[in-house]
């Protein structure tokens, strides 16, 4: 191991035999910082979904008295465009506080940093307890992944397959030596962390999507894919989580 | 026409799939619904509008907020944060 290992973004899969000075925290304990950006970001989001549901409506309501059938069929649409917006919304703002909250204490480093044989299962119950904790996966989502025939335990397991994937196609940050307290000492952001999460959970939606997965109904994850992981949304992510977590001292 | 057109390519009203088909058809709509999808249009763009404006309000107020409050040795550190933060939500928003 190296007893050098520069704090370089570059070099986060190197292992150090130094010991951590900084308290390792607990993997969902946000800084006052960061914790007061979520918080707004998920009250104005609220707000801003009931405006985008509210005006989404209403003009469904005037489309659908218009006589072009493209027109009607577009009113007819909004409500369920509208829930497919909220639903994206609150995706938004739910990852936003998770994502922060997941790397701020670490989670990928906790993941990357055990063995083959025991990262599946403890993938399983991170991304379980990362999507349970925040508004990532709501009741409304879960209704309606329910009524397309797709099971969570299905879901996480296409994300599974993400992380697995992502660790084979050599997503940067996807180092199984990597260790958790080297980030935290030199104050590493994962580089690319937030590739890892957001493109392992677009892979494991395209899982879904696909017939790989049991032949399971793919209309909820390309609809997800669409609306939630286009690439200015994710880019855009990637922005505010790394705001987020430059924001966390230490 | 031109400017019913140039509103709804922009608007985030219609997915892309409907802007096809309405930009096909609009040409034959009647001069009354030219003149309602006009309207909605706006109304829509600018309730969208208003509520972008007041989430990156909220939002920006709270990053302003936070860098004033730091110690000078963390300030620019977390300027570079919250210009971050600003520059995602830009990208999603605009």
């Amino acid at each position: 191991m190296s007893e050098n290992a520069p704090s370089n973004p570059q070099f986060v899969g190197q292992a150090d035999a130094r010991k951590s000075e900084v308290p390792v925290t607990d993997e969902f304990t946000l800084f006052p910082e960061q914790q007061q950006v979520v918080d707004v970001m998920e009250k104005a989001g609220a707000k801003l979904e009931t405006l985008e549901l509210d005006g989404r409506e209403k003009a469904a309501g005037e489309l659908k008295k218009l006589q072009g059938k493209e027109l009607v069929d577009a009113g007819l649409k909004q409500m369920g465009h509208g829930v497919w917006q909220s639903v994206k919304s609150r995706f938004f703002w739910g990852v936003g506080g998770a994502l922060v909250g997941a790397v701020s204490g670490g989670v990928y480093g906790s993941i990357v940093g055990q063995s083959d044989t025991d990262r599946d299962a403890s993938l399983n119950r991170r991304v379980k307890e990362y999507a349970d904790m925040k508004t990532v996966m709501t009741d409304e989502v879960r209704e309606l992944y329910r009524r397309q025939g797709v099971t969570i335990d299905r879901i996480f397991k296409g994300m599974d397959l993400g992380a697995v994937a992502g660790s084979y196609v050599g997503f940067e940050t996807s180092g199984v030596h990597y260790n958790k307290k080297i980030a935290v000492k030199n104050n590493l952001p994962p580089a690319k962390w937030y590739d890892w999460i957001i493109g392992n959970g677009v892979f494991g939606l395209t899982e879904i999507a696909s017939n790989k997965s049991n032949g399971i109904a793919s209309s909820v994850g390309l609809v997800l894919l669409q609306y939630v992981f286009n690439p200015i949304t994710v880019g855009g992510m990637r922005n505010v989580a790394t705001g987020l977590w430059q924001m966390k001292k230490g | 026409m031109q400017s019913l057109k140039q509103k709804i390519k922009k608007t985030t009203l219609f997915s892309d799939e409907d802007k096809i088909a309405i930009l096909v058809a609009v040409d034959g709509y009647s001069a009354s619904d030219v003149k309602a999808l006009e309207k909605i249009v706006d109304e829509f763009d600018q309730a969208h509008t208003r509520a972008v404006t007041d989430y990156k309000k909220a939002v920006y107020g709270v990053l302003e907020d936070i860098v004033v409050k730091q110690k000078s040795e963390d300030a620019p550190r977390m300027q570079g944060a919250t210009d971050q933060i600003k520059q995602g939500i830009r990208s999603i928003f605009d």
